[in-house]
């Protein structure tokens, strides 16, 4: 089972969830480059700039450790990037879960994906006003600080990092992201799993989806908010549960 | 102390765990223009912002629910009148009294963030200075193309290095050998006193010997030809090219029932002459390595994929449209160890293999389009082709495409016996 | 105890009657048993073993499908009784290294001819070391 973060934090996100899966399935967590602790020296703007990027995450990861029908959790824009995988190497995995997805964020005559585009240019003015762990670990990465280990060591378990180039850029590759037309070349058995009361991902989003999205089959939660794995464990487990337990 | 937090000179609320406000302070209020009574029971959406309610969702709740506090956060508060207050905030997870409750304290930051929003200006407007200083302009441009250019002669000194290899390895062995055999049945003939049944075998076998001479020479001219002659791209029609192809085929093996079933495929930026050949070869093999049945079904389908238009310079990332064209047959299949070296120029495994020539040339072809093609096959479970190639070849955009023939629906296959 | 037999592992149908043709002139009666490939020749080689029935001489050629001389040559010297029957190398490759490669291991390497006659002269010489192989 490989679990994909969203655009914010990293794979600390999942562990109310992973638990009840450890027993059946090789649990497989990863950060994207950029995200959480990965090697900030191997960030390339050119090939983050998109999700093509981080699907290529998803398929080295794939290729690395020789997965075969794996089950992909995708949360948020990694239910994208995780679809764009399964259409380029469709032998990689068995089935998709989508936590939260939206396969285009921002509004236009015919669609409501939920946001104007002056509201991601506002979330991207934030995204650049935040430090969070800055200090303790990027900075060292970032500036090249080898020299200077002590700040490595306060480096104390920090999750959700942004830095205000990378995270920043992350979200303008997920907010203007426009993956519609992928849609319908999917061939995996998927589960999306809709949240009631979620503002990036709203029910019509995922209305949408189960209508244009082939294999497709949507459960809508009773958990609210963007985060059903952190803040619904126990419903998000019982679904895929669920899920994964009747044939394709 | 609750009076004192009350009217401290700082931005003080309290959510519940499902995120609703207990409690929020006059300083709060009068900052926001609301009263106590208006907010509380709500949740704090009301006096967030979008992008600060998008930013609390992917990552301050996540921050505060995995490690119990924050530090720093900064976010865009909303007054009752529309107007903005940027807020710093610290925020903690608490049980108090029984009850887990999550702490949040701000200070507004109004000139720290015209101070921060004067270098981030500053910081952009450098950037963008450098980004349109023409001439480093197109200095990045002149890179650009001239990254692009390298990875193809890359690309294209190692095929013609593999290319130039194999046809070495032609030259010097599979063409000596036909001339070799046909020396010695020569001086066979010459030489003795034979019977007419074996002069007559022998001559059978110079015939095909020459045939099989003439083949091979007739293969090196496609393949010389493939290396020199530049691509002539036009709107190719896969869908009629593939009706063709089905019908030639139908010609040339009478005894044979050949269905081609193509789904949808959209016009493709290629030489017509070159993908006629490609696709001749494979469609051809799979006659070759047909079952006993005499029946041979194909299928062709096609999707768009987003790949890197860089094959050899590390680093370099530019994600453009490429098509993927799957021939599938029901054949024979060959044995896995053989898929790898299946392109090779004049490698044969077997009597079936006629020419040996077919899949180099598809190689070649695929090469010179900039893409690529791989083959699996299984024994007894039919051979997959794989075929990728640039939608568009580079730079240019494809020229409009020909009237498509009246017959093609969406799902279109071709029995030879309608 | 060996058979009179000679193995022929050759590809080509062509090189096979020729081979043919050109060692009943000599010796009608000759035991000639013929292998397309590696695999084939050394799937034989096997069964004869156990008989007792090994040949006193292999043909080989280098350019095979499957599994080519050398490396069937490798298999036959890996087998302490397979080692014992004679090998020479009978081939269209006029690579040095190849050739190079058989003569540092002692074993002989003959190129396919042109003409007839040069043939019956390598098919007798053939003969002669299966004739000269002590019972």
């Amino acid at each position: 089972m490989l679990f994909a973060h969203g655009f914010g934090c990293d794979q600390n996100m999942w562990r109310y969830v992973t638990p009840a899966f450890e027993n059946d399935y090789k649990i497989v967590l990863f950060d994207y480059v950029g995200a959480g602790r990965s090697d900030l020296s191997a960030y390339n703007t050119e090939r983050y700039g998109c999700l093509h990027g981080y699907a290529k995450d998803v398929l080295e990861i794939c290729e690395a450790l020789e997965l075969h029908k794996a089950v992909f959790v995708g949360h948020s824009v990694s239910s994208m990037t995780g679809l764009l995988a399964a259409i380029e190497e469709p032998k990689y995995f068995d089935r998709l879960i989508m936590v939260g997805p939206s396969p285009c964020y921002i509004n236009d005559e015919n669609y409501k994906g939920g946001f104007g585009r002056k509201d991601i240019e506002e979330l991207l003015e934030t995204m650049e006003k935040n430090y969070i762990g800055w200090a303790n670990f990027l900075a060292p990465n970032i500036m090249g600080h080898k020299d200077r280990p002590e700040l490595g060591e306060e480096l104390v378990e920090s999750f959700c990092t942004t830095d205000p180039v990378i995270a920043r850029q992350f979200a303008q590759a997920t907010f203007f992201s426009d993956n519609r037309h992928d849609l319908k070349k999917n061939r995996v058995p998927t589960l999306l799993l809709q949240c009631s009361e979620d503002i990036i991902a709203p029910l019509e989003v995922g209305e949408y989806l189960a209508k244009n999205l082939p294999a497709s089959t949507l459960r809508v939660m009773k958990a609210t908010g963007h985060c059903p794995h952190m803040s619904e464990p126990e419903e998000t487990v019982m679904l895929m549960k669920e899920y994964l337990s009747t044939a394709a | 102390m609750e009076s004192y937090v009350q009217h401290a000179p700082c931005l003080f609320f309290v959510t519940s765990d499902n995120g609703t406000l207990l409690d929020v302070n006059d300083y709060l209020c009068e900052s926001l223009q609301y009263s106590r009574r208006e907010l509380l029971g709500l949740k704090p959406d009301v006096f967030f912002s979008v992008a600060t309610r998008i930013f609390q969702q992917t990552h301050f709740y996540p921050l505060l629910k995995m490690q119990g506090h924050a530090e720093e956060i900064y976010l865009t508060l909303l007054t009752k009148d529309g107007g903005q207050l940027p807020v710093l905030i610290n925020a903690e997870r608490k049980v108090l009294e029984g009850e887990a409750v999550n702490l949040h304290v701000g200070i507004v930051v109004h000139n720290r963030k015209k101070f921060e929003d004067e270098l981030i200006a500053a910081k952009k407007s450098a950037e963008a200075a450098l980004h349109e200083n023409s001439a480093l302009l197109q200095a990045k441009q002149e890179l650009q193309r001239h990254s692009e250019e390298l990875d193809r002669q890359i690309q294209l000194v190692y095929t013609q290095n593999e290319e130039l290899k194999q046809f070495g390895r032609v030259v010097t062995h599979d063409m000596q050998e036909p001339l070799r055999k046909l020396s010695v049945f020569a001086d066979l003939l010459q030489q003795h006193d034979r019977s007419e049944t074996e002069t007559d075998r022998l001559m059978e076998k110079i015939g095909r010997i020459t045939q099989q001479l003439k083949a091979l020479l007739s293969g090196l001219q496609q393949y010389v030809w493939l290396t020199e002659t530049p691509l002539v791209p036009s709107a190719v029609d896969l869908s009629r090219l593939l009706l063709e192809m089905q019908q030639q085929l139908a010609d040339e093996h009478k005894d044979v029932q050949v269905r081609i079933e193509a789904s949808t495929l959209q016009p493709l930026a290629a030489d017509l002459k070159q993908m006629r050949l490609l696709f001749y070869e494979i469609l051809s093999n799979a006659i070759r390595f047909r079952r006993e049945t005499g029946k041979v079904y194909v299928a062709v389908s096609a999707e768009t994929l987003h790949l890197n238009q860089f094959h050899s310079l590390e680093g370099k990332y530019k994600f453009v449209e490429f098509i993927r064209i799957q021939v599938k047959d029901q054949g024979i299949g060959l044995p896995q160890a053989y898929t790898g070296q299946v392109f090779e120029l004049f490698k044969r495994f077997d009597a079936k293999s006629g020419r040996g020539i077919g899949l180099s040339l598809c190689k070649q072809v695929v090469n010179n389009h900039g893409g690529s093609i791989t083959l699996e096959s299984e024994p007894g479970e039919g051979t997959l082709v794989t075929i990728v190639l640039p939608l568009h070849p580079r730079g240019e955009e494809a020229k409009p495409a020909l009237e498509p023939p009246q017959t093609i629906s969406n799902k279109t296959s071709y029995a030879n016996d309608v | 105890m060996c058979s009179k037999t000679i193995l022929f592992v050759e590809d080509d149908e062509d090189d096979r009657d020729l081979l043919s043709m050109a060692i009943q002139e000599i010796n009608a009666s000759a035991k000639l048993v013929f292998m397309e490939n590696g695999l084939r020749a050394l799937e034989y080689l096997n069964g004869v073993k156990q008989a007792s029935q090994l040949p006193c001489l292999i043909v080989l050629d280098l350019n095979m499908p499957f599994l080519d001389g050398k490396e069937t040559y490798q298999k036959i010297k890996e087998d302490l009784q397979l080692d014992e029957v004679p090998v020479v190398i009978f081939t269209s490759s006029s690579n040095p290294n190849d050739r190079e490669l058989f003569s540092r291991q002692g074993v002989e390497f003959i190129t396919k001819p042109d003409n007839f006659s040069m043939m019956n002269t390598i098919v007798v010489h053939m003969l002669d070391l299966c004739g000269k192989h002590p019972n």
